[in-house]
């Protein structure tokens, strides 16, 4: 059981993933845009983080950039429809441990999270 | 009589002026419109006593800051002086003049400066008509929602209406 | 715009179609067939036409494009449709939804993001131009007040534009839709000049 902090602009989205993580037993928080994302992992301390790149006030990418400043050794995995090369790159360089491409099958985030946190 | 359409950008009466048209009339019967006005700014002139009246789809202010070919209606700057122009050639005086404007909406929330045309079309349009001393007598400006305007010719009654709302009379 | 160079924005638009409609088709569970695709040069005036109408009511999903170039993207839907979908993403009963709440919007918000982010991917991949779109918004209003958003700034430079029309249809319920691409004048020039200098 993990506690795992989600970062998502739709409200469908952290529905639809705060109900599968929840089925898998984990706890889940989420937040709205990369900047509630930076507040509240600095609050709970979450065990993994999924984070969204395309939200407003701050995306993804800065919002990844902002928690491994905090916490070098923070796992995070971006889970998004951007899935240019470029933006790969730039995710994993900042330090995202995997690299989820939306839309996503349950099963692939249960194994994102699971290699996160093992 | 109504003027029909031999020149580019005018448009045949009886279907609604789409973006940078413009019509004239002088048929009692005719109904001018502009459908789905977002950003866009329509505007009407009517003469009761010549009996004549006009309508024009206003998308952008300003003409100069274009690239492209300052035909028909499509600029607030060319489209007033043209639509005054044709119905003072069929004997509309300025001071009988009825001038209406609707739409200039928002519609996206959360724009920018530079997104704001809606604001831009509106403030052209008054800006250009109080050159002509044209003053307005009612409007339909601003907020976020789509609008279609009417001008009947033989009446010279403007309507706006708005999806799910009470139709109003300018 | 020339015939070569508009072949290469033909290319690069199928590209990004193509894979706008697997990213839907994956979104929704159910395979997408294409029943056309079209790339025309029409008058910007004429586009609501191909929308159902100036005055037809319908749902705007829109994105702003940033990164090598500015533009964006506008879905438009009849409600209907738009509701279907919502009913395929939430995985209820055909009807299930009939107005606009916000999780509704928020599930079409996300539909949109998955195409508009697959279409650029596509060409982002292809060109390799970075091109980020913004989160969505999602509007219901007249089509021609919707289009008004994508097409004012392209009227300040032509009067025509290049539509690219694709229509879809799902496998089960009765949905089929069109897709349109409508390029702002700095998404051509930045794509175009990009393609034919790497070209050379």
């Amino acid at each position: 059981m993990a506690k795992v902090l989600i970062a998502d602009d739709a409200a469908f989205m952290r529905m639809k993933s705060a109900q599968l993580l929840k089925e898998l037993g984990h706890e889940v928080i989420e937040a709205e845009n990369g900047e509630e994302a930076v507040s509240l992992f600095s609050e709970h301390a979450p065990d993994a983080v999924l984070l969204d790149i395309t939200m407003p006030v701050m995306d993804g990418l800065d919002a990844l950039k902002a928690i491994i400043a905090k916490d070098p050794k923070a796992k995070v995995a971006m889970v998004t429809a951007m899935g240019q090369q470029q933006v790969i790159m730039e995710a994993i360089k900042a330090g995202a441990k995997d690299f989820v491409v939306k839309p996503f099958d349950a099963s692939r985030i249960e194994e994102a999270l699971w290699k996160l946190v093992k | 009589m109504t003027t029909t359409a031999t020149t580019e950008k005018r448009s045949p009466l009886g279907t609604a002026l789409s973006l940078g048209e413009w019509a004239v009339s002088a048929d009692a019967d005719a109904v001018l419109a502009c459908v789905g006005l977002g950003s866009c700014v329509a505007v009407t002139m009517h003469d009761p006593v010549a009996k004549v009246g006009g309508m024009a789809h206003m998308v952008l202010p300003d003409s100069t800051a274009g690239r492209s070919p300052a035909a028909g209606a499509k600029f607030v700057d060319v489209a007033i002086p043209l639509l005054l122009e044709e119905l003072q050639g069929r004997g509309a005086l300025v001071r009988r003049l009825r001038v209406c404007l609707a739409g200039g909406a928002q519609m996206l929330q959360n724009s920018s400066g530079a997104m704001q045309i809606g604001q831009r079309n509106g403030d052209a349009a008054h800006q250009q008509l109080a050159a002509r001393s044209l003053s307005v007598s009612a409007e339909s400006l601003g907020g976020t929602r789509g609008r279609t305007m009417r001008l009947a010719i033989g009446t010279g009654r403007v309507t706006v209406t708005v999806p799910g709302e009470q139709e109003i009379e300018l | 715009m020339s015939d070569p160079a508009m072949q290469k924005w033909a290319d690069l638009v199928s590209l990004g179609t193509a894979n706008a409609m697997t990213g839907l088709s994956q979104m929704i569970g159910q395979a997408i067939e294409v029943r056309e695709f079209a790339l025309e040069q029409v008058p910007v005036a004429s586009i609501s036409q191909h929308v159902g109408g100036a005055e037809a009511q319908s749902v705007g999903i829109y994105l702003t494009v940033t990164g090598a170039a500015d533009g964006h993207l506008m879905l438009i839907y009849e409600p209907r449709i738009a509701f279907a979908f919502v009913d395929l993403l939430m995985m209820q009963a055909p009807d299930t939804t009939t107005e606009m709440t916000p999780m509704a919007a928020s599930a079409l918000g996300e539909m949109g993001n998955v195409i508009g982010a697959f279409f650029l991917n596509a060409i982002a991949d292809a060109t390799g131009l970075s091109l980020r779109p913004s989160p969505p918004t999602v509007m219901t209003d007249m089509a021609g007040a919707l289009l008004d958003v994508v097409t004012a700034d392209i009227l300040l430079y032509s009067d025509d534009t290049y539509l690219a029309d694709t229509t879809f249809a799902t496998a089960d319920r009765d949905i089929s839709g069109a897709f349109f691409v409508i390029p702002s004048q700095g998404l051509l020039d930045a794509i175009l000049s990009n393609q034919i200098a790497s070209a050379a």
